[in-house]
């Protein structure tokens, strides 16, 4: 039977696979701290902090590795006051854990058959990346020892913890946003059980399901993690997939990986030969033709070099859906720059010179591959890149990788230690008592959630709102005393939004707070039905603007909009003849923000900026 | 030991053989746990520390099994993650380095030395000297660094001997040649000790900084280094000398302020830039990583190691604070009165109020309250007026209130901090005479109260 060859198949290659599953919570307020759960557009405020290793952390390690780890590292916090308080800051100790947070995770511990101590105590795990502005995630361990049933069979449930979400990286550098900070989030781990991709799906769907209802919806508000490993391979962490869909591609590719990994550790071992070695050879290649490398050592940079013995030919092999040659220059990646190597010399003609020099240099074989990286940290990344190959001899090393939207990974960092963690003593131990569990409400199954929906909508829109990232936020709209047309509400997510989407409108940046504030000013007849659609398109186009204003739509005439969309246009030439839409859309609105629809808008902007092109 | 586990539990530990630290299975019901036992600190309940790095608490009853665990991994974690949490540092050494500078460090405990106490929970002060170098390496780098263990108190407890314990010790200290001394300090008195040692040490030939934090030094956010490592940054590069206090300038790591010692006060139950100076200017800006000192006022004693330290260490413990408030009453004047206060420091409203006009039979009281003031001059006792405003000067001239009031003898403190005029009085009541003491309450001794009040010093 074909179903069952396939399950063999990863019972073959020994597969195993344990997977790691974060979800916001759409709780009203932060976990630790009575700041909205609701994220911010700007952030007037900034503060610079700086990190430095924690008393506990400096027990075991070596000398070299205290120095660098001793140093101060700089991080900005972006804050808005709004959705950020001194706790966010690490100004203020953090308040009592959130009550309907702890209810959600102790409701979904228990339909999770986990195993829920009498008390709780909230820990502080050490995180030094910055994200946490005081140096640590306050965690607690909620469940343990639990276990779930998918299609494919059962699965333990390891650990079910309560944790403060960290802050979210803002544009480049070492800047965070503090409004994520404090978002509560729970965090599922199950055993290695699952037995194959298409169980790990299942295994995340099914918690998915859970908390619907009880999750926050949009970009990251699920966090899905997995380590996987094979027979001969490694066990490899895999982090941040987003979507469902992306966890089959992502662990049959990982499986790909390892094993083109191990044939690629037997083809060296035929070939027996490694003395890896780096020069600086920025002296060298001083007359180099590569743009890339001479605006590197105008820059300030140095070129490296780098030669691995026996190596040839072997970058352009198969490694997990990229070449191996690709896998090598992600190690240098992560300090920002790429390699250039022999193998694909034949693409650089210009190239051919500084190779040449490089293969005197190194006394290097036909058989022998030679790189090179040129950069600031160009030394830095050359060591890595170098390390790694030295690693393909021996096994397929134990790392972090990142997913990418393509179904690949790539190289992040080594595999993390024990999470270090002492206790939270700002907070005390919260007592779980049999009254306190006998008040959760179990999770409603998918079943009985849609029959609840198809009391209210008709047939298809509730099979469409039980997929739709919305039901958390319709089921709350639609709950009694029911304030709210079910339909319409239902139609607006549903469809509206779907168009929107289509029409290339950034619905995410409505948050859900918003929404509801909507659908409130319709009730009390401050906006009216009709202009739902141009206030959602304002909202998601205007950066910064307080929905307040957003909401006072007053009209312009047709008349009035195409001389204000002429005269943007007479002042910012460049932007009509480069037919920057959105650019002119930005400027346009700025005028009209409220006044006019914000499609009407859109499309006389198309016009006007047609009709100048063609004047 | 009140954090101790309970007879019962302390009894089930003996019976299997398991003490605290070693790693132990419980059964209650189907459930298993396993992990290291922790000391106790929920009543009846049994603390383990599971490998993942969790804590949490079994209600110890019927049906709960505990056993030692026959896994052997025990000592090997206890090795490298200790209860204490690793803060067996090794021993810190220096040698000596002629051409720098020698600071010594006065450690009185609080926030700046505190790590996690297992027993309560809570955060306790016991980081040793050698702790506070092997975790602020750069210290060394600055300067040659002694180390003195004085107390390990928060600062609320301390009282005026542990201030004289430690002018005694500023004194030794400057004797055996250092060229500035550090007082590391819990915060929520700092600038109580700021002001008593700059009344205690006239004319310090170097400076004396005291240093605190806000966020403890186990952090990784902790604010301690900065601080500390702007004092000493400070001392090691400027000629200051006196006693100040070093904390930082805002809620952004980078800069932090000298302030003076009788001008600073907590202003923030837990913000790093707690501490504002009132009706004053910081003395300088220090930042450190920048190597960048800035004086923002020039009118500072220079250092000189030739001058000699003039100590008058007494204190009065009879001197007593009241707030001034609605229906205050006089049984407090009464009470302090008799109990053979010598002094009390009136934190009045505004300008320098009480309530002692009786305008009616509502108001009545207040006359007792006026008369209670009177009687209490009367009897000896010196009463001074600081205002709970915090900012601005004590007037007694204004309104006829304060006039009465100057009339019983009432002495104003002009612009200075009620903490400070608090500290001050003890200090004078303890070396002069009460004639004595009265006059120089009104004199600047130490920058305590200034000739003009500055249009740029309000909430800085």
């Amino acid at each position: 039977m074909d179903v069952e060859n396939e399950k063999n198949k990863y019972d073959k290659i020994g597969f195993k696979c344990g997977l790691e599953i974060h979800l916001q919570l759409n709780t009203d307020k932060k976990l630790f701290c009575n700041c909205p759960n609701r994220r911010s557009r700007d952030f007037p405020i900034t503060i610079a902090r700086k990190i430095r290793p924690s008393a506990g952390e400096l027990g075991k390690m070596d000398a070299a590795a205290l120095q660098e780890f001793l140093r101060e590292r700089k991080f900005s916090y972006l804050i808005n006051p709004e959705t950020s308080c001194l706790v966010e800051a690490d100004e203020e100790p953090p308040r009592e854990i959130n009550r309907d947070a702890l209810m959600v995770a102790l409701s979904i511990a228990k339909a999770l058959n986990c195993a829920i101590p009498d008390y709780i105590f909230v820990m502080r795990k050490v995180v030094a990346d910055g994200s946490a502005v005081s140096g640590f995630q306050r965690t607690a361990l909620i469940g343990m020892n639990g276990r779930m049933e998918t299609k494919s069979g059962g699965v333990r449930i390891a650990s079910l913890s309560l944790e403060e979400d960290s802050a979210a990286p803002a544009g480049e550098g070492a800047a965070y946003r503090l409004d994520r900070l404090g978002v509560p989030l729970i965090e599922i781990g199950t055993e290695a059980d699952i037995k194959n991709p298409e169980q790990a799906k299942q295994a995340a769907e099914h918690i998915g399901t859970m908390l619907l209802g009880n999750r926050l919806r949009g970009i990251g508000a699920i966090r899905q993690d997995i380590n996987v490993s094979i027979k001969g391979g490694a066990r490899v962490e895999i982090k941040g997939m987003q979507e469902l869909g992306a966890i089959e591609a992502v662990i049959e590719n990982e499986i790909r990986r390892q094993q083109d990994l191990i044939k690629i550790k037997h083809e060296l071992e035929k070939r027996k030969s490694l003395a890896p070695a780096m020069k600086d050879v920025t002296k060298l290649l001083i007359n180099t033709q590569s743009n890339l490398m001479q605006k590197a050592i105008k820059d300030g940079g140095t070129v490296f070099a780098g030669i691995l013995k026996g190596f040839a030919g072997l970058m352009a092999r198969d490694c997990g859906g990229k070449t191996f040659g690709k896998e090598l220059s992600s190690y240098a990646g992560v300090f920002g720059l790429g390699i250039i190597h022999s193998d694909e010399a034949g693409k650089f003609p210009f190239l051919a010179d500084d190779f040449a020099k490089l293969r005197k240099e190194f006394s290097a074989g036909g058989g022998d591959l030679v790189f090179i990286v040129a950069g600031g940290n160009a030394e830095t990344a050359c060591e890595a890149v170098l390390k790694r190959a030295g690693q393909s001899i021996k096994c397929v090393p134990e790392e972090t990788r990142a997913a990418n939207p393509d179904g690949t990974s790539s190289y992040l960092r080594p595999l993390p230690g024990a999470a270090r963690m002492y206790p939270e003593t700002d907070v005390t131990a919260i007592k779980i008592t049999a009254e306190l569990l006998k008040k959760t409400k179990p999770p409603k199954s998918a079943g009985e959630r849609l029959r609840l929906l198809e009391k209210i909508l008709p047939k298809q829109m509730a099979g469409q709102m039980l997929k739709s990232e919305y039901l958390g936020l319709f089921e709350k709209l639609s709950a009694r005393p029911r304030e709210y047309n079910p339909v319409f509400v239902a139609n607006i997510l549903l469809s509206v939004m779907k168009d929107l989407k289509r029409k290339g409108v950034p619905v995410e940046n409505i948050s859900e707070d918003v929404i509801e504030r909507m659908f409130s000013a319709e009730k009390s007849k401050i906006i009216s039905k009709d202009f739902f659609t141009d206030i959602m398109i304002m909202e998601a186009l205007s950066k910064g603007t307080p929905f307040e204003e957003v909401m006072k739509i007053k009209k312009v005439t047709e008349g009035e909009l195409r001389s204000i969309v002429k005269d943007a246009l007479a002042r910012n030439p460049h932007l009509a003849r480069e037919k920057k839409v959105s650019a002119v859309m930005g400027e346009v609105m700025k005028e009209v923000r409220g006044k006019m629809e914000g499609e009407k808008v859109l499309k006389i902007v198309k016009e006007e900026i047609e009709k100048c092109v063609t004047e | 030991m009140k954090n101790d586990y309970s007879r019962q539990i302390r009894k089930a530990l003996k019976k299997s053989g398991v003490g605290i630290g070693d790693r132990v299975v419980l059964r209650k019901g189907e459930n298993i746990f396993e992990g290291l036992l922790m000391p106790s600190t929920e009543p009846g309940t049994v603390a383990i520390k599971l490998d993942s790095g969790y804590n949490i608490g079994i209600r110890f009853g019927k049906g709960v099994k505990m056993e030692k665990s026959k896994s052997a991994e025990t000592k090997k974690i206890m090795e490298g993650e200790s209860l204490e949490f690793g803060m067996r540092a090794k021993k810190a050494e220096q040698k000596f380095d002629n051409s720098k500078p020698t600071i010594s460090i006065l450690h009185t405990g609080g926030t700046i030395a505190s790590r996690v106490d297992y027993r309560t929970g809570g955060v306790v002060s016991s980081f040793s000297p050698e702790d506070l170098l092997s975790m602020f390496p750069e210290l060394k780098e600055m300067a040659n660094i002694r180390t003195q263990l004085m107390f390990s108190m928060f600062s609320e407890d301390m009282r005026f001997s542990h201030y004289q314990a430690l002018a005694k010790e500023i004194a030794n200290e400057i004797r055996n040649g250092a060229d500035g001394i550090i007082i590391t300090h819990g915060t929520d008195t700092m600038h109580y000790t700021s002001a008593a040692l700059a009344f205690m040490l006239q004319s310090l030939p170097v400076p004396v900084i005291l240093v605190g934090a806000q966020r403890s030094s186990d952090r990784g956010s902790t604010d301690a280094a900065q601080n500390l490592l702007s004092a000493a940054y400070f001392i090691a590069n400027s000629d200051f000398s006196g006693v100040a206090i070093c904390m930082h300038e805002n809620s952004s790591d980078g800069s932090c302020l000298i302030l003076p010692a009788c001008k600073s006060r907590k202003m923030h139950a837990s913000r790093r830039d707690a501490f504002r100076p009132i009706n004053a200017k910081p003395w300088a800006r220090v930042n450190y990583s920048d190597s960048r000192i800035e004086f923002l006022k020039k009118d500072y004693v220079r250092k000189d190691k030739k001058r000699k330290v003039k100590m008058k260490m007494k204190m009065e413990e009879k001197v007593a604070f009241v707030k001034i408030s609605p229906c205050v009453d006089s049984s407090l004047i009464n009470f302090l009165v008799k109990k053979k206060y010598k002094g009390m420091v009136l934190e009045g409203t505004g300008l320098g109020h009480a309530p002692i006009n009786a305008l009616g039979k509502f108001t009545e009281k207040n006359r007792l309250f006026f008369d209670s003031l009177k009687r209490a001059v009367e009897k000896g006792v010196v009463v001074c007026m600081a205002s709970q405003t915090i900012y601005g000067r004590v007037n007694m001239s204004v309104y006829s209130t304060g006039r009465d009031l100057l009339e019983t003898g009432v002495i104003p403190c002009e612009d200075m901090l009620p903490e400070t005029a608090f500290i001050k009085l003890a200090w004078l009541l303890g070396n002069f005479g009460k004639e004595k003491a009265k006059e120089l309450m009104r004199k600047n001794l130490r920058g305590e109260i200034s000739e003009r009040s500055g249009i740029d010093e309000f909430l800085n």
